[in-house]
């Protein structure tokens, strides 16, 4: 910028002594940089940007390429041990493990492909990774590279030839020649690169005048496409070889600056996959396992290595949610780094509900415990324990007399939302006697909890109980049985069981599976008992009590 | 290739640096070259048409030349006009023609089966197809001497920058420049770069981006209200100017650049204060040619004053038929032509008002062009919509549908005023120096200010994702 300036004001300054056609070119250049040192040329004003500029309004690939920018001019950070760069998939995998560990960090662009990385090789490397890890599904390797990639991406210089020419080897390379052309022009002048932030910047003041002054749109028959279908539409055999090339060009530069590089198989929501689909991803598999064995330090994890996702992993189309993520990173980083997978249990880690509604219930529930009274009974669990309050209310009383009891349970709870609420719940307070737990059903329906995760997670959950409340006595109900008998969360359930059934050793935890006493003789939920095959009718409450009744006597008639 | 493409970016240097190196008559030949290659572009097959047009015509006019007998040059001619007029037919009009007639007989009750070519319309076919007609015409009318070098006549007919969209030159002005040593001065390279980059920023920044608002206003299938409607057909006008008078400046700017001086095709059109005045500054050579080879042809001025009006209509009829085989275009046509026709009714009675003092001086001539203006505008309605159905809608919208305008549509009027405010100043510098082709004319500072302005906004507002020329479709 300070050079900038300088030469501002030499051509300025000096305009006067050149011949007449040569003093207006001058001054014209002159001018031109002094507008583009202030629009385009100084850290304030990309701070301003940063700002202003919303991804929903500019767009999140615009978005992404401001916060670049700004990182550029003001971070000058230490080396880094892994760098994860890919699209906003990649930012959601590693975001919040990348705020624990400092030599971890992530190079986020929206909708980022393999061309995209050779763009931005130079940005990569400048943040001096020892290793770079890349998140690449099916998807990414068989869709078409937008041509806007190269609209926006950093200067090129001699790289530009080759790049030419790989696109130009496209079937419809030709279609590049737009974009191409406007890189031609970013190279020389960054205001056709950066022009998106002064366009954006117009349309936000036009857009507030309108807003001021007009009348709102009429809605418009806008013709809402299926993602699912724009999805599937996107794959295309013909991209493949393309962003391969793109990739092995992008590892191998990486390689020749040391950087190790770890491609890790990425999935999208399984409910894109089709039959056309399948055999292109069981192909991208196979090529990129090959790119690895054929290009020293490169490293290929398949998923079966890292992480097997389904769909409740999902957010959406192609963001996992942040629990999935979190583990992911871990496991990821740990296989790149030659350690076994860790042992990360995301159904044994405390974890909060973004629902006002559940806020609201822990919360009243721990003002309970904190205001009220001791309880003899106290019950934990998820909706099947809450339904104590609903359509079991009489029967409690009826089966039991008037014990005190207190029910903490929460529907939909899973473990790790029992053990968020269980470091907030003073339960020390209640002095209680007996505590029956019943959770673990909802974790069931998780594909990527695994029964053993289950089983200990619940296993904390009893250990907690039992360190914080030596006196009382934990009554373990195994998991009652849901669904159909084929079912894959009944499995899970019965598998649970079969685990917690071991798990008793201390004799203040009695461990009770009444599952046995809520199905037909050909092993069916009776559907009296559970109407929906999950929750309780008053006369499943009436099954479960009176079960439940001589375990509960021995224990409060204990001394 | 289109102009404001990657190709022309790397093709024009080329073949410039090529240009200045060579004698005279390697220039001619390179410039043939030249011009295939460009044309080839978009098709290769499309090059057997403009050589066999270019042989015939060669062939006939030498011919004609070479012949006293009235008769026999007489069908030299035919033979000219049927050739191209029957290119221009086969390919630009047959499908249109019979589809219209399938239609025509199936409202009368009589199903017949149509034939349709389904042939795609080579670019710049209405151009070269007039350019070389005037050139048979002139040498029948005995005011043009054969050329007889093939090549210099075929560089005539295919000379690239004003092959696919004009200026359509005549053959006594553009053929002795081709014969001619050529010296480029200083004075015309700095008046080619200053047209070029006009043509561009007209073209990549107005017109491409005012583009985006006409494309959605009469893309909409349902009902749009009058505000938006205004705003479209405005913006129209701008766009239309822009994308056509900027490929003719590109055009001129580029035959600058080679020492060729080609005809300017625009000066001015929207600052006229009549329909006369309009077909003198817009397409101007379009206009002077069928004015020369349709209109004078049918009597002109001659005869009667209804011969005079008929002449008038007819000449729009088929002057608007050339712009494109559609109805709406037809009906544009009919409109310039009653305007035309109306305009030359009202003459005495104008005189009579001029007379009387009434809308003389600067505001009674801003009023006039203003209202000129609007009357062009209406026209643009036409020509955009896309079919006479939509014409009415729309005009219907214009005159009844008026209310509070809505959030879009106030975006769309500030982006219209976004797109044309920089290239009006800079309109209006020329229009004050009255000269298009040169930036000598504008006060230094003016012309820096000015040029710094244009490049930043073409940079950051510049449409590079390659729109077609609309001209192209003609």
């Amino acid at each position: 910028m300070v050079a900038g300036l300088a030469l501002v004001a030499l051509g300025l300054g000096q305009a006067h002594r050149l011949p007449s056609p040569w003093r207006g070119v001058a001054r014209g250049l002159a001018g031109l940089g002094l507008v583009r040192i202030a629009l385009l040329g100084n850290p304030w004003i990309w701070q301003f940007y940063s700002q202003v500029h919303d991804p929903h309004e500019i767009g999140w690939r615009q978005a992404d390429v401001i916060r670049h920018q700004l990182d550029d001019q003001f971070r000058s950070r230490p080396g880094l041990r892994w760098l994860a760069v890919g699209s906003s998939q990649t930012g959601r995998i590693y975001g919040e493990y990348a705020k624990e560990r400092d030599d971890l960090d992530v190079f986020v662009l929206s909708a980022m492909t393999p061309l995209d990385m050779v763009l931005h090789e130079e940005a990569i490397a400048r943040r001096r990774p020892a290793g770079v890890l890349l998140y690449l599904s099916d998807f990414d390797i068989a869709r078409e590279p937008p041509g806007n990639a190269l609209v926006t991406a950093p200067r090129q210089g001699l790289r530009l030839p080759r790049l030419w020419a790989a696109l130009h080897a496209l079937p419809m390379g030709d279609r590049y020649d737009g974009p191409m052309a406007e890189l031609l022009l970013g190279e020389v002048f960054p205001e056709a690169k950066y022009g998106f932030v002064l366009r954006g910047t117009a349309d936000k003041v036009m857009h507030r005048v309108a807003a001021r002054a007009g009348r709102p749109d009429p809605p418009r028959e806008t013709s809402a496409r299926d993602r699912v279908a724009w999805l599937r539409d996107s794959f295309d055999e013909r991209y493949v070889e393309l962003n391969l090339h793109f990739l092995r060009e992008f590892s191998t530069r990486m390689r020749s600056r040391n950087i190790e590089v770890v491609i890790v198989e990425g999935r999208y929501n399984p409910v894109v996959a089709d039959a056309r689909t399948r055999p292109l991803a069981q192909r991208v598999r196979e090529d990129l396992a090959a790119m690895a064995r054929d290009i020293e330090g490169v490293v290929y994890l398949p998923s079966e290595e890292t992480l097997v996702l389904g769909e409740d992993d999902f957010d959406d189309l192609s963001h996992v949610t942040e629990e999935v993520g979190q583990r992911l990173a871990r496991r990821v980083i740990a296989r790149a780094e030659g350690r076994p997978a860790p042992h990360y249990n995301p159904a044994a880690t405390p974890a909060a509900k973004e629902s006002a509604q559940w806020r609201a219930r822990a919360a009243d529930l721990e003002h309970q415990v904190r205001q009220g009274p001791a309880a003899p009974v106290v019950l934990l669990g998820d909706s099947i324990i809450e339904g104590w309050q609903g359509p079991g209310k009489d029967v409690w009383r009826r089966v039991h007399g008037e014990i005190d009891v207190l029910n903490l349970a929460v529907s939909a709870d899973r473990t790790e939302h029992v053990l968020w609420r269980l470091q907030r719940l003073e339960l020390e307070r209640l002095r209680p006697k007996a505590i029956v737990v019943l959770i673990g059903t909802n974790n069931c329906v998780r594909r990527s909890q695994t029964a053993a995760e289950i089983a200990e997670a619940i296993g904390v959950i009893v250990s907690e109980l039992r360190e914080r409340l030596p006196e009382t006595h934990v009554l373990l109900l195994g998991l009652f049985p849901r669904g159909e008998p084929s079912d894959p969360a009944r499995h899970k359930a019965a598998e649970v069981n079969s685990i917690l059934a071991t798990l008793v050793g201390d004799a203040f935890v009695h461990y009770l599976d009444l599952g046995a006493a809520f199905v037909d003789g050909d092993g069916r939920v009776r559907a009296d008992l559970m109407p929906d095959q999950l929750h309780l009718s008053t006369a499943g409450y009436e099954v479960w009590a009176r079960h439940l009744e001589p375990a509960l006597a021995a224990i409060l008639d204990s001394p | 290739m289109l102009f404001n493409s990657l190709r022309f970016l790397v093709f024009f240097p080329v073949v410039y640096a090529a240009y200045r190196a060579l004698g005279h008559r390697w220039q001619n030949r390179l410039l043939l070259l030249a011009s295939y290659v460009f044309y080839a572009s978009w098709d290769w097959r499309f090059l057997s048409l403009i050589l066999f047009s270019t042989a015939v015509d060669y062939v006939c006019a030498l011919r004609m030349g070479r012949s006293a007998d009235p008769r026999a040059r007489q069908r030299l001619l035919l033979v000219s006009l049927i050739t191209n007029l029957g290119l221009l037919g086969t390919f630009k009009y047959f499908d249109f023609f019979s589809t219209s007639l399938v239609r025509l007989m199936g409202a009368l009750g009589i199903a017949i089966d149509g034939v349709t070519l389904h042939v795609i319309l080579p670019v710049g076919i209405s151009f070269y197809t007039f350019q070389t007609l005037s050139y048979t015409i002139d040498v029948y009318r005995g005011r043009l001497e054969p050329e007889s070098n093939f090549a210099d006549f075929a560089l005539f007919v295919a000379f690239f920058p004003q092959l696919v969209a004009g200026p359509i030159e005549r053959a006594e002005h553009l053929l002795p420049q081709i014969r001619r040593k050529r010296n480029v001065t200083s004075e015309q390279i700095s008046a080619g770069l200053w047209m070029v980059a006009w043509g561009f920023f007209l073209k990549m920044f107005m017109a491409d981006n005012l583009a985006t608002i006409v494309d959605d206003v009469f893309g909409r299938s349902g009902a749009v209200d009058g505000p938006t409607v205004l705003i479209a057909v405005y913006a129209f006008a701008f766009q239309i100017f822009g994308d056509f008078a900027g490929y003719s400046f590109i055009a001129k700017g580029i035959g600058s650049l080679m020492g060729i001086e080609l005809s300017t095709n625009f000066l001015f059109p929207y600052l006229v204060t009549s329909p006369r005045e309009f077909w003198r500054h817009w397409h101007i050579t379009l206009s002077s040619w069928l004015r020369d080879y349709l209109y004078v042809p049918l009597g002109g001025n001659r005869g009667s004053r209804w011969r005079v009006q008929r002449n008038l209509l007819l000449t729009m009829l088929l002057g608007g038929l050339w712009h494109g085989a559609g109805w709406t275009f037809v009906l544009w046509g009919a409109y310039q032509g009653v305007a035309l026709a109306v305009q030359r009714g009202c003459e005495p009675w104008e005189r009579r008002i001029a007379a009387a003092g009434f809308l003389g001086g600067p505001a009674g001539h801003a009023v006039k062009v203003a209202l000129m203006f609007h009357l062009t505008c209406l026209g643009w309605l036409i020509f955009r919509a896309t079919s006479v159905a939509q014409a009415g809608d729309m005009l219907t919208s214009l005159l009844t549908r008026w209310q509070l305008p809505t959030e879009s549509t106030l975006i769309q009027a500030q982006q219209l005023l976004l797109y044309t405010a920089l290239p009006l100043v800079v309109h209006a510098l020329q229009w004050r120096a009255r000269d298009v082709t040169t930036w000598a004319a504008i006060p230094p500072v003016a012309r820096v200010a000015a040029a710094v302005a244009m490049v930043y906004a073409m940079l950051v507002w510049g449409n590079y994702g390659g729109g077609e020329f609309i001209y192209f479709q003609f």
